[in-house]
């Protein structure tokens, strides 16, 4: 075996673990942004089908503030826009590191072979 | 072990081979008898982190949901029989100061990121109950998915042993022949 080619396929083994491990992060972020979603959607539901007259608070730090219940849809309405748009962007994001991550991977085990048949 | 020695596959190579064939094993890829003993190895692996992290959260669906059940049964004493009566409130888990009730129509809700609705007790009810059937649902559709993944569990356990007799036979055989 030509010592070489070994020190070559364990950087690209490490390349590798690296890559293996942002896409982790990545799929955690992804896994906290649905959660946030589903939560969102669950107070849309609610905030959407009160009366015109219910008083809805906001809880800024250790106070609640007394919300327009239109201001309140909206802002509602305006952060499920925004996570969905954040997901969406993640979601690209998982996918291309996903391709990247499984080209590597084929292109380690063509340099395993190459190693063991020398 | 004997087993991981007499597979001719070096380290590195394996726990990639492995990475990939635990995917295609979970898609149905290579049958389990095909598979090798470390590749096995690793599907187990994955599928017990799977199990071990769906416990967790049928644990946490169970646990919300009891927290609303235990909301509901708090909404039954705000009744306008209870108005102006004496009543206990709690400060801390030890420690209560007298109060009484003032206010038994409507109540003030949490409904996540931060929001509060104040509505009637009805309502609220409806809300509790709502959630609680909401949870409960999510926990039978995780119990139906555990069960699945412990019933293949199972099965590659016990592809696993059956690997592991053979190897061991052949191993037997291979020395009785050297003598």
């Amino acid at each position: 075996m030509a010592p070489a080619n070994e020190q070559e396929m364990q950087k690209e083994l490490e390349k590798f673990k690296a890559m293996q491990e942002t896409l982790q992060k990545a799929y955690e972020a992804r896994m906290g942004l649905i959660a946030q979603q589903q939560e969102t959607e669950l107070v849309k539901e609610e905030i959407d089908s009160i009366e015109d007259d219910a008083v809805v608070y906001k809880l800024v730090g250790p106070v609640m503030v007394k919300q327009n219940i239109d201001d309140a849809k909206g802002n509602v309405s305006k952060r499920l826009d925004y996570i969905s748009g954040e997901l969406e962007r993640s979601n690209k994001i998982i996918a291309e590191k996903e391709t990247e991550l499984g080209d590597k991977q084929k292109h380690l085990i063509k340099m395993q072979q190459e190693l063991q048949s020398s | 072990m004997f087993a991981a020695d007499s597979i001719p596959s070096p380290q590195k190579a394996g726990a990639m081979a492995d990475a990939s064939a635990a995917e295609q094993a979970e898609e149905g890829g290579i049958p389990l008898s095909q598979a090798s003993l470390q590749q096995l190895n690793a599907v187990k692996q994955q599928l017990e982190q799977e199990v071990r992290s769906l416990l967790n959260n049928q644990a946490a669906l169970r646990e919300a949901e009891a927290r609303f059940q235990a909301s509901i049964e708090s909404l039954k004493s705000l009744c306008p029989e209870n108005n102006g009566k004496a009543m206990l409130i709690p400060l801390t888990s030890s420690l209560y100061i007298d109060g009484h009730m003032t206010e038994t129509k409507k109540v003030t809700v949490d409904v996540g990121t931060g929001y509060y609705i104040e509505m009637s007790v009805e309502r609220a009810h409806k809300f509790c109950s709502r959630r609680c059937k909401l949870l409960s649902d999510n926990a039978s559709k995780v119990e139906g998915v555990l069960k699945d993944k412990k019933k293949s569990l199972e099965q590659l356990q016990i592809t696993m042993q059956q690997k592991m007799y053979m190897l061991q036979q052949q191993q037997e055989a291979a020395k009785s022949e050297e003598r």
